[in-house]
């Protein structure tokens, strides 16, 4: 191995999805067969056709969209990212799925492609809470698609689930907890559902069913104090795990690590530079390979530092920070009034946010951006 | 061209707000041609964004049109806008100084209002020919007989020839501009005698100066030579005169009496040319000055403070621009110590105070914050020195005061008779002392009231109109000093005093009004990093406490697949918001926050 490698990591979009979640705000497509097929052809190109010499590729993530339903493509995906990039040996390989097309048809294809790690959209176990969510799996469902995803041999597995979803109260985590316990996942995304305004879900009714702030509060220390109770430890703000089972991949975003995107509407933070590929799935099929557009040639490195590693529980180191703060007296009497609201951890070397504080981490980093110029 | 005083016929309009003023004087100005079509933007006479979103005239204008009239003559008409509004009484007597007769616009379903009433009365001081007229005959509930009845009952002039008009749709329009070549008479005057010129307006123009608007009462006035105004006694020396048209100036050599025209004269500050005041000639100067010369006074202080401090040198600028303008606004330097440097500022009344202070935002940019307007309080101390307080944080404590008064108006409502109860009501509940009522036709009432200006330049206009469905209209003049038992309360937040919310108050209303301050601030206030205590407080003593619960929850974003964009906006947008907030202490308080204690009803 050369000296100069660095690590880099994979994310691959597949927008297809079976059916529309009315809340998700991501780029996604209804299912159509024969623009999958094109849109694979299109993907694949962008694969062969770009270059990461030099890198070494340690995680890959296949994100959605639902992956698992073009699972069949998956192995020919992941023959081409092996002929023409570098893969770690022991890379971490993710792909999102949903459990109503987790079967043994296309487990088989994601075992086959490599894939050792599985994260499940179940977004909750309440049944009408599912439907209103527009979910059409029961627990039952899960509960075979998991174990079967273990009988192929696949034992990384992570599951999602939404906070803030309609009409969810305490007693609703009070069940997910008991399913999590039965599952015992090695890791856990636990999202506060955010209301995006060209979603279905950005009507009255709906706004009016979902917990307010202070319950979602609630709901959250809750969550994070009963995972802890089950072993997953919070790592970052909506993100939980048992020991050594980290989403590596994720971490690259929240640590300023180098990541690469191919597929429509895909992200990268390449050579120093931030892209996003464009958000039109015809227009990225005419011309895979010319659709990356920089959003950020020289991301403000300190900034990044400070507005992405809060949010992780190891925060951020203060000596890294110290020579730019502009009034340090104000900034320390700052410091100790988020302590005291206990919105922080106990400072000495590091600056962590806690539960409390992770929840209000866009007021606390303005906060502490403010000191900086 | 020969000079023929005879036609000449200088007149203005008095109507009250949404009466119709400025489409009629549209449609006067479409019809002696001083506009093409195509120079038309609806209301040219108001030429500033906020008027004609208001739909008031702030500053007159006067604007010189030519008519032909169906004798065959030319007429020269000069048309004098006045404001329509209370707070710039003194600037509506000037301009009828300026001319021979006016148009009473009366709207054909509402009637004579307070306002136009003031104004009328005002105009028959001056002598002037009234022309009434009654507009929005097209309205379906339009009754323009009773109107005419009522301007007969209320006004005592005859409005049996009254032309009855649309000046939306255009409908005899003509009929009014005949009846001024008939009905009005010439300006009187005499060139041979020392020019006497009255100034009824001025504004500035960054190329020539301060331009001042005239009319010329006794002898001419020629380009080139020196002047004097009478009341500031500087000297200047005339670089240009002329006519302003409805879209453009026409220049002339000489200005006679009964004219009404511009003066340039490289005149720098507009303070130099009151509003007024008379101009004569150096050489052969008149003896006296025309009468009618006051001097205006702000009766509102208020302090506007920038809420990015750094931007208080463009405040600055922008208030002296202004002023250029506006010599009716004054401001000195203040320091607060929540808000940090800014300026107490002076106005005629709360309508001017708003208009200053959307014009600083909107024609300057910048985002103010503007304390809570006070009036002047006349106070004498126990060692029996006299101060007058025009801002709370100066105000004494109460052992060092022997005597508090505060300056109380004259006040006139006219209402429809059924909301008697509701503005009685109001008048009392703002200390108000009945004077006097009548009747003034079978349905409408005339109520008098002495009312403390403090009480009044808050919101009381606004309630007044909620509480008559819109129908009652008002009008006051300053009347004196009177006794009263005045306290200053004052407003915590996380524990300090924030001196730009500190205000007086009368003592009988101090805790209503500090428990009402205190829930308008948690309303306005939104919740934060940490919870933040709200407290009343008088002479030390606390009346009353709220508080704003700590922020639970922000707007999180997942940073899915890497993309940190979304995060990085949402953080940007953040910012953005608290830019609009005043950070006081480790509290962000937005610009709603001060102005909501402004309006409590």
């Amino acid at each position: 191995m050369k000296k100069n490698q660095t690590n880099l990591g994979i994310y691959i979009h597949l927008p297809f999805c079976a059916t529309i979640c009315p809340y998700c705000d991501f780029y996604k497509i209804p299912y159509d067969f024969h623009l999958e097929k094109k849109y694979i052809k299109a993907l694949i190109e962008e694969i062969e056709f770009t270059s990461t010499e030099g890198y070494i590729i340690d995680t890959i993530y296949f994100g959605g969209g639902t992956p698992s339903i073009s699972a069949r493509y998956l192995p020919q995906i992941m023959s081409s990212l092996k002929t023409f990039h570098n893969i770690s040996t022991t890379a971490e390989i993710s792909c999102e799925a949903n459990p109503c097309s987790l079967n043994d048809y296309t487990i088989n294809f994601i075992k086959e492609s490599g894939i050792n790690r599985i994260s499940i959209g179940i977004q909750s176990f309440d049944q009408n809470n599912l439907k209103s969510l527009g979910r059409t799996h029961t627990n039952d469902t899960v509960i075979s698609a998991i174990s079967n995803v273990r009988k192929f041999g696949i034992n990384n597995i992570s599951i999602d689930i939404l906070i803030g979803s309609p009409s969810q109260n305490i007693s609703h985590i009070n069940t997910y907890m008991e399913y999590i316990k039965e599952i015992n996942p090695q890791h856990l995304s636990a999202y506060i559902l955010q209301v995006e305004k060209n979603t279905p879900f950005n009507n009255p009714a709906i706004i009016k069913s979902i917990p307010n702030d202070d319950k979602i509060y609630e709901i959250y220390i809750t969550t994070v104090g009963s995972l802890d109770k089950l072993g997953l430890s919070q790592y970052e703000i909506s993100n939980f795990s048992k020991p050594r089972f980290k989403s590596k991949h994720n971490l690259k975003y929240w640590s300023g690590k180098e990541y690469i995107g191919f597929g429509v509407s895909s992200h990268s933070f390449f050579m120093g530079s931030r892209y996003k590929n464009i958000l039109d799935i015809s227009g990225y099929m005419s011309s895979p390979l010319q659709n990356k557009i920089i959003t950020d040639s020289s991301p403000n490195s300190l900034h990044e530092y400070i507005i992405f590693r809060l949010r992780l529980v190891t925060g951020i180191k203060i000596s890294r920070i110290n020579s730019y703060i502009k009034n340090f007296e104000k900034f320390y009497i700052h410091l100790e009034n988020l302590k005291h609201s206990k919105l922080i951890n106990k400072f000495d070397l590091i600056i962590s946010l806690t539960p409390k504080g992770f929840l209000i981490s866009n007021q606390i980093i303005n906060s502490i951006l403010k000191f900086i110029e | 061209m020969d000079f023929n005083r005879n036609n000449i016929r200088n007149f203005c309009i008095i109507a009250h707000i949404d009466h119709g003023k400025s489409t009629l004087a549209d449609r006067i100005l479409e019809l002696t041609s001083a506009v093409k079509t195509r120079d038309m933007s609806e209301q040219l006479l108001d030429n500033m964004d906020i008027e004609r979103e208001r739909g008031i005239t702030i500053k007159a204008r006067a604007v010189h049109l030519k008519y032909n009239a169906k004798n065959g003559i030319e007429y020269t008409f000069n048309l004098i806008d006045t404001p329509g509004h209370v707070d710039f009484n003194y600037e509506v007597s000037r301009s009828l100084a300026a001319c021979e007769g006016a148009i009473l616009v009366v709207d054909a379903s509402q009637g004579i209002e307070a306002q136009t009433l003031a104004n009328t009365y005002l105009a028959l001081e001056h002598d002037l020919e009234i022309i009434p007229i009654i507009n929005k005959i097209d309205l379906p509930s339009a009754d323009p007989d009773r109107v005419c009845k009522e301007v007969e009952d209320i006004i005592g002039i005859d409005a049996s020839d009254a032309p009855r008009v649309s000046a939306k749709m255009g409908i005899n329009i003509d009929q009014i501009l005949e009846q001024l070549v008939e009905k009005l008479p010439p300006p009187i005057g005499n060139d041979d005698l020392p020019l006497r010129a009255l100034i009824f307006d001025s504004y500035y123009d960054a190329y020539k100066g301060v331009v001042v608007y005239i009319r010329v009462i006794d002898g001419q006035v020629k380009v080139g030579d020196t002047i004097t105004m009478m009341q500031t006694g500087k000297v200047f020396s005339i670089v240009e005169l002329g006519y302003m048209c409805a879209t453009d100036t026409i220049s002339t050599d000489i200005l006679h009496s009964g004219e009404v025209g511009f003066i340039s004269a490289s005149i720098r500050h507009i303070g130099d040319t009151k509003v007024g005041d008379t101009v004569t000639s150096t050489q052969n100067p008149a003896k006296e000055s025309l009468p009618g010369y006051k001097a205006v006074n702000p009766m509102v202080f208020s302090g506007i403070y920038p809420i990015d401090g750094s931007r208080y040198i463009d405040l600055r600028d922008a208030l002296e621009k202004l002023q250029l303008n506006d010599a009716s606004l004054t401001f000195d330097p203040e320091t607060s110590i929540a808000l940090g440097f800014g300026f107490r500022c002076g106005f005629l009344g709360l309508l001017h105070m708003e208009i200053i202070q959307e014009r600083i935002e909107r024609e300057y940019n910048i985002d103010i914050i503007t304390t809570a307007p006070s009036v002047i309080y006349k106070i004498t101390l126990t060692s029996g020195k006299t101060i007058f307080v025009d801002n709370p944080t100066n105000y004494p404590t109460l052992d060092k005061i022997s005597l508090a008064e505060e300056p109380v108006v004259n006040a006139s409502i006219l209402s429809p008779s059924e909301y008697v109860g509701n503005i009685m009501d109001l008048c009392q509940d703002r200390r108000g002392i009945f004077k006097d009522m009548s009747y003034i036709d079978d349905t409408r009432v005339e109520i008098k009231y002495v009312l403390p200006l403090n009480e009044i330049v808050y919101d009381f206009f606004d309630v007044l109109k909620s509480r008559t469905k819109g129908y009652a209209s008002f009008d006051y003049e300053l009347k004196g000093y009177a006794p009263s038992k005045l306290i200053k309360l004052d407003i915590l937040l996380n524990g300090d005093i924030v001196d730009a919310l500190s205000f007086i108050v009368h003592e009988e209303k101090s805790y209503a009004r500090g428990r009402r301050i205190a829930e308008k601030l948690k309303e306005h206030i939104p919740r934060q990093m940490f919870e933040v205590p709200i407290q009343a407080t008088i002479g030390g003593k606390i009346i009353a406490r709220e508080t704003v619960k700590a922020m639970r929850k922000d707007v999180l974003a997942k940073c899915y697949g890497g993309d940190i964009t979304r995060k990085k906006k949402l953080l940007e947008k953040q910012k953005e918001g608290k830019k609009k907030m005043r950070q006081l202490g480790s509290v962000e308080v937005p610009q709603e926050a001060f102005m909501s204690v402004l309006k409590l009803d």
